[in-house]
């Protein structure tokens, strides 16, 4: 016997889903969705358990993850309750609720909360640069003197395992809260796992199912490598990367390292022109959260940039003020982004493949033994 | 037929596609009937209603062959007229006619017994032949028509109809049997119905002004029909007018000393029971007609309280007989609203009210009160006595009311509008908000109200009362058939219509046909539009 919870509606209104309430159930959404499948019937199914305030329903459900933003399903709404933008309310509203600080619901629910956090984490990142920086060299460039690579290394260590066992707890929570299979071999769990996570993550393959998403597509993977390139020599590579020694254009860590700034200010430019634009459904409607964590990333990449441009030009005191504001820029980005908001999405949605298939399994031997 | 003139009869039998062929053998019947005495054409065709068919007769009857016609056919309902107006046509006379339904009567009921269909079939026609034998050739004749019009029932159709009908210069005699006009609709009250910008009180009272300015219109309250003879043009009808006990109107003074001063008391039809009235009946609302008070007698045990603070009650007052002539009769006599029987969806529990009942609420307090406090969701929970089905021992409304569904779209988007906050629910079989009215449904969705859809075969919703707040279980179709518990502060029952309790006497009195569900049969909008 289901409870319904009157309040949920509205939470998800906060969210974002403004029109759903003119939702009458005739299902052309979920006609029309190139991803919705026979056991995983979204957008409509979804769109019940809200309205109603099926709470636990709603929770428990990965299709939100499944559904990749096409906005074949609000073209053909015949109510204009934008179902499309209704997914991705929804998949807010269960970012927040994987999380088990609570600090997620904050974030996502008030704006101050939002801008507080990041000037903390900016001034607290600046003042603890101001705290243990080197000697500031004006004759030269010289960052190994200002900020030397083993300290940044550390800090870069620590948000890395913080953030890390953040993200896995959040992940952890949602299988608690989504996986219903109780009776599946463990070989079965490993296998599923390098059959829908591993290539998930790598390719996110599944938005090119609908054929509007190619371009974003694209623009998607751009981030995403751009992203883990500057990652890897962050975290691996930082002797080579942080450095004094000027390399010629052709060394791989300098060229990588241009070509993954162009690739990240390439995608990341394109989401924000196209949101700025609001040229197709997925862009009709910015949660403040979407512009926060696009405006972040394009920042941080811009002052990146500008370390390097300033550190080839000479100019010492620039190139070290440029470095701090950086630092003080990913902190929030990281912090903020990757275990609560928007940037959680990189483990979420293949999990939710996994999960799914765990589900699906699970059911296929229930069937079977009943059978 | 007059001597010299010999009947000449024609028979004409028609197949209907197949409808009467595939069963009755009709070229035996003709076979078999042109043997009778005085016919002298027997033909079949295809479709006798055609032109082609009708050409059949003129043709006969125009070359002088045939002066008295046969059509083997479908029921006279349809294509009695067609053959009359052939026949008139082409000179003859449409009274020496006889329309024989071999469709309806015959084929369509012996399917399994082709011989003695066609046997029947040959019956039938025969009987027809011997009744034109004694037929006489009948010319139309002019009667004299009463330009005058009874119209029954004071309530929003009466009102509007007699309002019509004198306008165009008729004399109207408008009778209601309650004390004071209005109907359901008065009682709607200060709810706005869609789709008119106007509350049903507003568009109630303007109709009674108008009505009350027209010279020739008379109103007759507290009042029935006692007796109708007589035929169209020219009823004579009988009226009873009951006393109202009441020799003017009371002045402002005794109005207030009027409300206080009697003892008996009722629940109020008025306001859908929701409060109490006495014995004596005050106009229910601003602008109701009569402004004179009329006493229940059912009600009065005649104890003269009232005669001490009012000098114009008259308690001796005897009813009258009115002899009307009219031309015509508009029924117009209305409906009541269905009565769950007690524990149907709860009926009976705390916080479990009919619509009706609802809408008197909202007039009474101007607002939504349930125990107290305004609630803050709502369940209405449709088709309470409509498409019920038919079950052992137990009346059954099997149709569908056709309103009720609108009528708690209305009612929840204005209370929407003065309940912000509310959740509301309607736990529907289908929502059947036809044409314009779509723009209502439409408003209630834009303003969140939800719809649970319950298949009668899985169930009809339950209503329970757990620590002190009604429950309702359903299980709605449109989410994977999940069983719901709704909490809620108040279940609102969106019942049905019934005839009204004068409708069967009236239909008695008029000889006019009810159907099956009780309600007085209007004619075939296909058939005579
Ligand atoms: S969101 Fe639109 S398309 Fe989908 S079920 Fe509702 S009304 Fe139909
Ligand atoms: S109008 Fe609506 S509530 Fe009334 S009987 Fe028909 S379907 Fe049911």
């Amino acid at each position: 016997m289901a409870k319904v919870n009157p309040k949920l509606i509205d939470e998800l209104k906060e969210l974002g889903a403004f029109d759903i309430s003119a939702c009458y159930s005739c299902g052309v959404c979920t006609a029309t969705c190139p991803l919705a499948q026979e056991g995983h019937e979204f957008p409509r199914k979804i769109i019940r358990y809200a309205i109603l305030g099926l709470e636990d329903k709603l929770i428990s459900s990965t299709e939100p993850w499944l559904c990749y933003y096409c906005g074949e399903c609000t073209q053909s709404c015949p109510r204009g309750a934008d179902p499309a933008g209704f997914m991705m309310a929804v998949r807010r509203y269960l970012t927040t609720h994987y999380d088990f600080t609570g600090f997620s619901r904050r974030f996502y629910r008030s704006k101050v909360v939002e801008l507080i956090s990041t000037i903390l984490l900016f001034t607290v990142t600046v003042l603890s640069i101001y705290l243990v920086h080197g000697p500031i060299i004006l004759t030269r460039v010289d960052l190994d003197s200002f900020l030397p690579p083993h300290i940044v290394e550390l800090g870069d260590i620590v948000i890395l395992v913080v953030l890390s066992a953040l993200l896995l707890t959040n992940v952890y929570r949602m299988y608690r809260l989504t996986v219903m299979a109780r009776n599946i071999p463990f070989t079965a769990y490993i296998k599923e796992f390098v059959r829908t996570v591993v290539p998930h993550f790598l390719t996110q393959i599944r938005m090119l199912k609908c054929n509007r998403n190619t371009l974003n597509w694209i623009m998607h993977i751009l981030i995403v490598y751009g992203y883990a390139t500057i990652f890897i020599f962050v975290v691996v590579f930082l002797d080579l990367f942080q450095t004094n020694v000027l390399y010629p254009i052709y060394s791989p860590i300098r060229l990588g390292g241009y070509i993954a700034s162009a690739a990240l200010l390439i995608g990341a430019g394109y989401a924000i022109y196209g949101r700025l634009r609001k040229d197709t459904v997925m862009r009709q409607y910015s949660h403040s959260t979407d512009w926060f964590f696009l405006t972040l990333l394009y920042l941080v990449v811009i002052t990146g940039v500008l370390i390097d441009a300033f550190k080839y030009m000479g100019l010492p005191m620039e190139t070290y003020i440029a470095y701090t504001v950086h630092l003080g820029l990913v902190t929030p980005l990281l912090v903020l982004e990757v275990p609560f908001a928007k940037w959680s999405h990189l483990a979420y949605r293949p999990f939710a493949i996994y999960f799914t298939r765990l589900n699906d399994l699970s059911k296929a031997r229930t069937v079977q033994v009943t059978a | 037929m007059e001597g010299g003139n010999k009947i000449r009869i024609g028979v004409y039998v028609c197949h209907c596609g197949g409808n009467i062929s595939d069963v009755v053998n009709v070229k035996k019947v003709v076979e078999e009937v042109r043997k009778e005495k005085d016919v002298v054409v027997a033909r079949d065709f295809m479709f006798m209603c055609s032109e082609a068919g009708q050409k059949l007769i003129e043709d006969d009857i125009r070359s002088g062959k045939v002066n008295a016609v046969v059509v083997a056919s479908c029921s006279p309902r349809l294509h009695e007229a067609t053959f009359r107006a052939a026949i008139t046509r082409a000179g003859g006379n449409p009274y020496m006619y006889y329309h024989v339904d071999i469709r309806e009567e015959c084929s369509w009921v012996h399917e399994d017994n082709k011989e003695e269909a066609t046997n029947k079939a040959v019956r039938q026609i025969k009987a027809a032949i011997a009744y034109l034998r004694h037929a006489e050739p009948l010319s139309k004749i002019r009667v004299n028509c009463e330009r005058s019009v009874l119209v029954i029932g004071g309530g929003i159709a009466g009102l509007r109809a007699a309002l019509d009908l004198a306008e165009s210069g008729l004399t109207v005699y408008l009778v209601e049997r309650a004390p004071f006009l209005g109907g359901n609709a008065a009682r709607i009250g200060r709810v706005k119905v869609f789709p008119y910008e106007k509350t049903a009180i507003d568009i109630v009272r303007e109709l009674i002004e108008r009505l009350r300015k027209m010279g020739n219109v008379a109103i007759y309250t507290n009042a029935e029909v006692e007796n109708v003879s007589g035929y169209v043009g020219n009823f004579d009808v009988t009226i009873r007018v009951n006393p109202r006990y009441f020799r003017g109107k009371p002045n402002e003074y005794e109005i207030e000393e009027l409300k206080k001063i009697c003892p008996r008391k009722t629940r109020d039809e008025f306001s859908y029971g929701v409060s109490e009235r006495t014995a004596i009946m005050l106009p229910p609302f601003n602008g109701a007609y009569p402004e004179i008070p009329a006493i229940d007698m059912a009600l009065c045990d005649k104890c003269g309280l009232c005669t001490k603070v009012c000098n114009k009650v008259d308690l001796s007052q005897e009813s009258q007989i009115i002899h009307l002539k009219v031309g015509a009769i508009v029924v117009a006599t209305g409906f009541k609203p269905y009565k769950p029987e007690k524990g149907e969806y709860g009926y009976g529990l705390p916080g479990v009210v009919t619509l009706q009942e609802l809408v008197g609420i909202i007039n009474r307090y101007g607002d939504v009160v349930i125990n107290g406090k305004r609630p803050r969701s709502i369940a209405f929970i449709y088709c309470v006595g409509s498409r019920q089905r038919r079950e052992e021992g137990r009346k059954a409304n099997e149709y569908c009311s056709r309103y009720c569904c609108i009528a708690a779209l209305d009612v929840a988007v204005t209370i929407k509008e003065f309940l912000k906050g509310v959740t509301i629910y309607h736990v529907v079989r289908d929502v059947r908000s036809y044409g314009v009215n779509e723009l209502l449904f439409e408003e209630a969705s834009r303003q969140g109200q939800i719809i649970i859809k319950y298949d009668i075969d899985e169930g009809e919703p339950q209503v329970t009362y757990i620590n002190g707040k009604p429950i309702v279980k359903v299980k709605d179709v449109l989410t994977e058939h999940m069983e719901l518990e709704l909490p809620v502060d108040l279940v609102v029952l969106v019942t049905g219509m019934e005839p009204s309790d004068g409708t069967a006497d009236i239909a008695e009195k008029l000889k006019i046909s009810r159907g099956t569900d009780g309600f007085l049969q209007e004619v075939h909008p296909n058939l005579g539009p």
